[in-house]
Parts: C-alpha cells; sequence; structure tokens
C-alpha cells in the first residue's frame, strides 16, 4: 500500500465534488441587481456592478454637459462620472433621499455611476424566463432594454449596460 | 500576465534591447568597418537572439537568426570581408527581425519579401568555402525539452492543496488564475472550502478565507505543476499529492498527506493565536509544501513526518536566483498603480495640513503638535514622491538614438547628406512621456530632413558645407524638460508663409502678422507650403498633429526659423503626465486647475488695458501687447463668476507662439496636482485636459488650455 489508502482518498474527494456540485445547481441562471426607477423594476447583471453608494455631499458639476451628466464624483481618489438615469430615459426627476442610490456599473475597466430610486435585491435569473423587449410597453426608450422577465412574480426589465454605454451612446453623450 | 507567458514576456523584452543594440552596433560598424571590437558585439547580439528564440519555441526566427549569425562568425573570423553593402543587408535584416518580434506579439505579421531578399543576399556573402551546412548540424536551433519530458510520463492523478495566505487578495494575486492554469493541464475538478469563513461582521472583503482541494488528472508532470505554482509559493500553503504513482515511498506520501490535513486543521483553529504568538506552525511539510518568509527559519519540519523530500530543493534554488539580480524588471502599470497611490498620499497630505490649522484654530498647543508631525510627515510623503518619479524615468536617449537610422536611411535615399548631433541624450524623463514623444520627434526630424536640408550642390552654392547637420538637444530647465530639433537648412520665408495662409483662407490678406504669429501658422490643420507630395513628408497633416500629440502631453510647441541658416523646434514637456504644477483658480462658484507650464503671468488688469476691437472682441493691453481676452466663465457656461476684467483677475496664457488672457475670480494657490484622466470613464469633455482631486475632497478640473482658446 497502499492501494486502497489511495482509493478511499480519491472517493472521499469524488464524494464531496458531488455534494458540491448539488448545492450549486440550485443556483443558476444570470444573478441580477434590481432596481427601481418611477413605478418600474429594473434589473442588471450583477457582475456589471462595481458597488453601490449613498448620493455624496459634493457632485463636482461638469461644465458644458447635457442636464443627465449630473457631474463627477470622488470615489476614494478615483474620478467619475454619474449620469441620472431617470433623466437619461426621460423621466422626471426625482428628489435625492436616502434611498437614492448610485450604482458604480464597471464596463471594460471604465466605471460610471447610475442614480436610481432606490436598490430593491439581488435575484437569479434563469435565461429561459427572459421575453424580448419587443413584446412590452414602458415609459423609456426599449433601444436599452434586453427584455423583460418574470422573477417571483415581479416584473424586471433587464437593462442592456453595454448599450446603454456604447460608444456610439457616448459619442452623442459628448455632443 | 500569466506565470507561462512569463518566459515569453522575458524574451521579448530582451529582443528590443538586442534589437537596439544591433542597429546602433551596425551603424558605428557602418563608418569603422574593420572594427573588431564592434563585429563581435553584433555577432554577441545576435547569438543571444538565436538562442532565446529557440529557448520560447520561435524557431523560425532562430533559424533566421542562426543563418545571420553564421555569417557573422564568418566575418569574425575574417573569412568574409567587411563591406558597406553588407552592413546595409544586415540592417535590412535586423529589420526583418523586428517584424518577426512583432508577428510574435501577435501586431503583424513577419516581412516575407524582406525575409527572402536578406537571406539570399546573405548566401550571395558567405564563403563557399567555410562550412555552413556543417555549422547548421552542429548547431541546430535549439529544440525545447519540455515535449521529451511530457511524453514520456502517462497520466496521473494528484490531490492539490491550496491554501493562500489572507493577505492573498491585496497583494495583486487572484486564485482564478492559478486554477486555469492548472486546468490547461489535465481534468480538473475544485472543491471550495468555506469553514474558515469568519462571521458576516468580521468579514473583511480583501482577505481571503476560502481554501481549495483539487483533483488533478494529468499527462504532465509534477514539475508542470510546480512550475505553475512557483510564483505562489512564497507565504502560502501549497500541497500536491501525486496518488497513484507506484512508488516505493507512497505510503509515507499518502500517511504524510493524511497528516497534513489534519495537521492544516488543528492550525486552522489555532491559527489567529498563533499569528499572534509568532509561534512555529506544528504543520508538516511534506511533499512539496514550501513556507517561505520567516516563518520558513523558524519552523523545524515536524519529527513525526519522514518526507521524501525530491521536489522542494528545486524550488529553492530557483527562488534563490531571483533573489541574486540587482535590477528588475517591473511591468509599467505596476509603476503607474503606485504613482497612483502616492499621489493619493500627497493629496491627502494636504488635507492633513489643513485639518492640523483647523485643530491649532480649537487647541493651540494640540494644533502646534499636529502641525509639528504633519510637516514631519510633509518631507518624507515630498521625498516619496521624488523618489517614485526617478524609478519611471528614462534617459531620452533611448529615443534618440534609433534617429541616427531614421537619418541615415533617409541620406542614403535621397542623396543628401546629413549628420546627426544629440546632445544631452542623458537627459531623463518619464517613460510614457518619452514613448509618447517619439511619434512626434520622427516626425520633426523627417521635416527637417526633407524641407530643411537641402542636396549637396545647393549647400555648396550657399556657401554652406555639403553635409546638413540636424541637432538633436534635451535639457532640464525650470522643471520641465526642453526638447529642440535644429537644423541649418534653408529655414522658412515668414512671406511665403503669409501668402500660403492667404491662399487657405487661414488669414487674409490685409492681416499684420508678427513673424511669430506667421510661424504659428504652420500648426494649422491642413497647412502645407510644398506643393509636391514625397514619401517622407509634406503632406500637410504634419504639424498640427505633432502639436496635438505635443499637448496631449501637457506640452508645448515653438518653431523659430531664419531664411537660409534653418529651422528650430522647440518642445517644453512636464516630467511627468501623473503629476504636474497647477494654478488653482476660481470661476462663479468652482474650482479649476491651470497646468501652469502653460501660465506666463496673472495681473488685475487697470481699465486703461481694457480695450474693444470691432474685429478681435476684447483685448489687454500688457505693456505695449495686445492680447485677447477670454472669457472662462462664458467658455465653461458658469453662473456667479465675475464678469468684469478689472475686479477680476487675468491670467496669461501660452500655448505655441499664442497668448491669451483668462478671465478669473481670482487665484486659490499653486501648486503640484496629481492628473486622474476623464477618458478613463466614458466622458470627454471639450476644453477639460482632466480632473484633480483637492485637499478637502472635492473635485476640479484641469484646463485644456489649447482647446479652450481654440474654440
Amino acid at each position: 500500500m497502499d492501494a486502497s489508502q489511495a482509493n478511499s482518498m480519491l472517493n472521499s474527494f469524488d464524494e464531496e465534488m458531488e455534494d458540491f456540485e448539488l448545492e450549486v445547481s440550485h443556483r443558476e441562471g444570470t444573478q441580477l441587481i434590481t432596481f427601481i426607477l418611477g413605478s418600474e423594476k429594473y434589473g442588471l447583471k450583477i457582475l456589471k456592478v462595481r458597488e453601490l453608494i449613498s448620493y455624496p455631499e459634493v457632485m463636482t458639476r461638469i461644465p458644458g454637459m447635457p442636464d443627465f451628466i449630473v457631474g463627477m464624483i470622488n470615489l476614494r481618489g478615483l474620478v467619475i462620472p454619474v449620469i441620472d438615469l431617470r433623466l437619461r430615459f426621460g423621466m422626471d426627476i426625482g428628489e435625492y433621499d436616502k434611498y437614492t442610490v448610485i450604482i458604480i456599473v464597471q464596463v471594460e475597466n471604465k466605471m460610471i455611476g447610475m442614480i436610481v430610486d432606490s436598490v430593491a435585491d439581488v435575484v437569479y435569473l434563469e435565461d429561459e424566463k427572459t421575453q424580448a423587449s419587443t413584446d412590452i410597453s414602458t415609459n423609456i426608450d426599449t433601444q436599452f432594454i434586453q427584455g423583460v422577465a418574470n422573477i417571483r412574480d415581479d416584473m424586471v426589465i433587464l437593462l442592456d449596460v453595454d448599450h446603454l454605454l456604447s460608444e456610439q451612446e457616448l459619442v452623442q453623450l459628448n455632443n | 500576465m500569466t506565470p507561462d507567458q512569463l518566459p515569453l514576456e522575458e524574451f521579448l523584452e530582451e529582443a528590443d534591447d538586442l534589437i537596439q543594440e544591433l542597429e546602433s552596433s551596425l551603424l558605428e560598424l557602418e563608418s569603422n568597418l574593420e572594427d573588431r571590437s564592434i563585429i563581435d558585439r553584433i555577432f554577441r547580439a545576435m547569438h543571444t537572439l538565436k538562442g532565446g528564440a529557440g529557448m520560447v519555441m520561435q524557431n523560425e526566427l532562430s533559424e533566421y537568426a542562426h543563418h545571420l549569425e553564421s555569417l557573422l562568425d564568418q566575418i569574425r573570423k575574417g573569412v568574409v570581408g567587411c563591406t558597406i553593402e553588407l552592413v546595409s543587408t544586415l540592417l535590412k535584416a535586423n529589420d526583418c527581425i523586428i517584424s518577426f518580434i512583432k508577428k510574435i506579439r501577435g501586431e503583424g505579421e513577419v516581412d516575407e519579401d524582406l525575409k527572402q531578399t536578406t537571406l539570399k543576399e546573405l548566401k550571395s556573402y558567405s564563403n563557399p568555402q567555410s562550412e555552413p551546412v556543417v555549422e547548421e548540424k552542429k548547431e541546430p536551433p535549439p529544440q525545447p525539452e519540455k515535449p521529451v519530458k511530457t511524453q514520456k510520463s502517462q497520466k496521473q492523478t494528484f490531490l492539490i492543496t491550496l491554501r493562500f495566505q489572507e493577505e492573498f487578495l491585496k497583494l495583486g494575486s487572484d486564485p482564478l488564475l492559478v486554477f486555469s492554469q492548472l486546468s490547461e493541464l489535465g481534468e480538473m475538478s475544485v472543491i471550495p472550502h468555506l469553514s474558515e469563513m469568519p462571521d458576516y461582521q468580521a468579514d473583511d472583503p480583501e482577505k481571503l478565507y476560502m481554501w481549495w482541494s483539487i483533483k488533478l488528472s494529468t499527462e504532465h508532470g509534477l514539475e508542470d505543476i510546480e512550475n505553475v505554482l512557483i510564483f505562489f509559493q512564497e507565504g502560502n500553503q501549497l500541497n500536491i499529492q501525486s496518488i497513484d504513482t507506484p512508488d516505493e515511498g507512497q505510503t509515507q506520501v499518502v500517511k504524510a498527506h493524511e497528516q497534513m490535513i489534519r495537521d492544516a486543521e488543528a492550525s486552522d483553529d489555532a491559527s489567529t493565536e498563533e499569528e499572534q504568538n509568532q509561534k512555529p506552525k506544528p504543520s508538516a511539510e511534506p511533499t512539496i509544501e514550501e513556507e517561505k518568509g520567516e516563518q520558513q527559519n523558524q519552523s523545524p519540519p515536524s519529527p513525526q513526518t519522514p518526507v521524501p523530500d525530491k521536489a522542494p530543493k528545486k524550488v529553492d534554488e530557483k527562488l534563490e536566483e531571483v533573489q541574486v539580480v540587482q535590477s528588475i524588471r517591473v511591468q509599467v502599470d505596476k509603476l503607474d498603480k503606485l504613482q497612483n497611490l502616492v499621489g493619493e498620499t500627497v493629496i491627502n497630505q494636504a488635507r492633513l495640513m489643513r485639518l492640523s490649522e483647523e485643530i491649532a484654530a480649537i487647541d493651540e498647543n494640540l494644533g502646534e503638535m499636529v502641525l509639528q508631525f504633519v510637516e514631519d510627515n510633509e518631507t518624507s510623503v515630498r521625498e516619496l514622491q521624488d523618489q517614485i518619479q526617478q524609478v519611471r524615468m528614462i534617459e531620452m536617449g533611448s529615443i534618440f538614438t534609433p534617429m541616427k537610422r531614421i537619418v541615415r536611411d533617409f541620406a542614403v535615399k535621397n542623396d543628401k547628406k546629413i549628420n546627426l548631433d544629440i546632445h544631452g541624450a542623458d537627459t531623463e524623463l518619464d517613460k510614457t512621456v518619452t514613448e509618447q514623444l517619439h511619434g512626434p520627434l520622427v516626425h520633426l526630424i523627417r521635416n527637417a530632413m526633407d524641407h530643411g536640408i537641402e542636396k549637396p550642390q545647393e549647400r555648396e552654392k550657399n556657401g554652406k558645407e555639403s553635409a546638413g547637420t540636424i541637432t538633436l538637444r534635451a535639457s532640464h530647465q525650470e522643471g520641465f524638460v526642453i526638447v529642440e530639433i535644429e537644423d541649418d537648412g534653408k529655414g522658412m520665408d515668414p512671406q511665403k508663409i503669409f501668402e500660403a495662409g492667404v491662399r487657405k483662407g487661414l488669414v487674409s490678406e490685409g492681416d499684420q502678422l508678427t513673424d511669430m504669429e506667421i510661424f504659428q501658422l504652420i500648426f494649422q490643420p491642413g497647412f502645407t507650403t510644398t506643393t509636391e507630395v514625397t514619401s517622407t513628408s509634406g503632406r500637410g497633416v504634419g504639424m498640427d498633429s505633432v502639436k496635438k500629440q505635443i499637448e496631449s502631453l501637457l506640452g508645448n510647441i515653438e518653431m523659430q526659423s531664419q531664411v537660409n541658416q534653418g529651422t528650430m523646434v522647440r518642445l517644453k514637456l512636464p516630467l511627468t503626465l501623473a503629476i504636474i504644477e497647477g494654478m488653482i483658480v476660481k470661476v462663479g462658484l468652482q474650482v479649476f486647475t491651470l497646468p501652469l507650464l502653460s501660465v506666463v503671468e496673472a495681473l488685475k488688469p487697470l481699465e486703461r488695458q481694457v480695450k474693444h476691437m470691432k474685429r478681435s472682441g476684447e483685448l489687454i493691453d500688457i505693456r505695449g501687447e495686445f492680447i485677447p481676452l477670454i472669457r472662462l466663465h462664458q467658455k465653461l457656461q458658469l453662473e456667479d463668476a465675475i464678469e468684469d476684467p478689472k475686479e477680476g483677475l487675468v491670467v496669461v496664457v501660452q500655448q505655441g507662439n499664442q497668448k491669451h488672457c483668462l478671465l478669473v475670480d481670482e487665484i486659490i494657490d499653486q501648486r503640484p496636482v496629481v492628473i486622474k484622466n476623464l477618458e478613463d470613464h466614458f466622458i470627454q469633455v471639450p476644453g477639460l485636459a482632466g480632473a484633480t482631486i483637492m485637499g478637502d475632497g472635492s473635485i476640479s478640473f484641469i484646463l485644456d488650455v489649447s482647446s479652450l482658446v481654440n474654440s
């Protein structure tokens, strides 16, 4: 020997592996963070989110920028632009209160803050539960929407962050 | 960078150095054909390149370099004579090697035409009497040894335990990287262990509490697994356990493994206490477990586990090798991060200073003490800032030297005689700035060669030496780096430039411009005076793009020229891109930063100095010079700002040869500021060069003077 001993080691590893896989299988799908804008609930892939912060004391306005670019914040030494999603989607301006959250989104090393009314939950979305965006009517421009999903009896509008922050959009944003 | 890319990355960096050495040595050889020491140097560089290419399995390059090496060997031995033509071929061959390197980097393709022509030319030089064929047999491109080894071994199973230290993530390492590397070796399953996760409240998100066990079935040997882990040996507990190798020591191995798990569990429970007491760990050191750092000296291998140790020695050797090295290559982005951190420290220092003044206002004694401390700290912070900056500095020679080749090739091709004089090649400048300076510099030198330096006959006719001279000069002045590119060519006639400007509609016929202002026209987009377009320059897209690039480095460009005397272009650059000297000004409610490099002076104008002109708008008369006024609050659409120049302040800024007055409310401060790029995060704002963080944590935008005055 000890082939048997080696075998028992392997077996115990495999058993442990099975348990682990079983546990993981219960959490399938994409993890989303959901937030509220007006009367609607939106979802955003959690992997795009870097962190959540409350509305800061100091917001520095950027000269010559459209209204929805609210300004820049100092996030522990990083200077990050912040947009107001309500204004971006052409909704009425909301009041910034203690529920107001800035979602710091990271796409390819770039960061931007998005002001939302409040953050709701973290949920799992199974891919087959998504409907195409053409099927729905909502307040906002459908081009930023990937689709709609029913999660725990709640309608969640899935936001396409990549598109929202795409080159083309930002060129327009800069003009 | 993943560890298995390391050798390749190292080779590429080495290759860059070798190529540069080859080139400068070849140029030297060109004027000293008989100098044996230069030939030896070239031979050695080529030999190193060949060997290196073979090591990283770049056989095509290795083979090519081998041909070159053979020829160089013959030259060295005197079998083949060294001629100008031969050096030319070798220079071309060096270009071809550059294309090889580009291909390896994934940035291009090998220049096949060049490869074939150079190979043909090489063959024609080499002496048929000597033995290139034998040579080739004697020294085939080195074959990597690894594949041979791996073929021998059969599929084995390993159980691997990875317990990284808690600080693992803080150190910038990533466990996922290790997994992806291991998974490349074979079939792998991983179990994450969360048993050591602390309570929700006690959780420090920057610490690593997980550990993993891995089963890996692979055809690779133990050594390959070790190679993946070699960079993580220090401070971490990594165990590799071979399971089904029929081996004498196996019982012991398995026992050792079980013992190890038990020990590990035991040490887990005690770990906190242990760390505080700095007590040697009771853990065993079976097989390849490596504990580096302080603990290594303190922890004797536990006595109850006899351990078959063949691997650890090897690891030790490798680590020791690294320690002997006196200088290290560091990725620039690591330095960038470090410099950013130092920048933060500088900002915090300013914040501390303010705070201690506030404390002094409340409690004088305490304030005095705090202030004393903060002032002491200031010295260290400044020192730190200087030191990190020093680390990033490289000599400008690194971009000046390649210019020799460009000048040589151009002169040969265009029947001109041109000398390149280099002064101040040891002037140091931030690496990023230096690298970004390369493009503009090539452009300016090409301009000087093409439009400046005349043909030899023409020069002689004008009573000049037949060979023209281009002087490249670098120096430090007042905290900036000045680079001058000067030629003794035909110069530029302001009148002709003016006429061309009129044709282009940049100025109108009646305009009265000084010579300085006329030369400024050259930097306008689309400006050119040459009617014919040459392959080198003259497309009229030149100088404005040079100007843009220099300004993107927060620098300044100026030009002077005299007919038949020559032209000089002068670049003024900040020492670094990360920190600049800034003038902090207030406009309305917001605070902005002006790069001090552009600021000439600041003043409060008197009534009689402010003039209104119908065509040019408002001007400020400063000692007889009329300088246009720009109201910053208008440009930036800001409210509540001072609108009367007599009540505010005007800051005179200079870009190129142009001056402007900027109207601001007041000047708040003048000090170094850390630049944060705005483009990093989606938004580009015309008129803003970046942002910086003030002592109170608020953001101040850095104004881009050039785009402000030109919009």
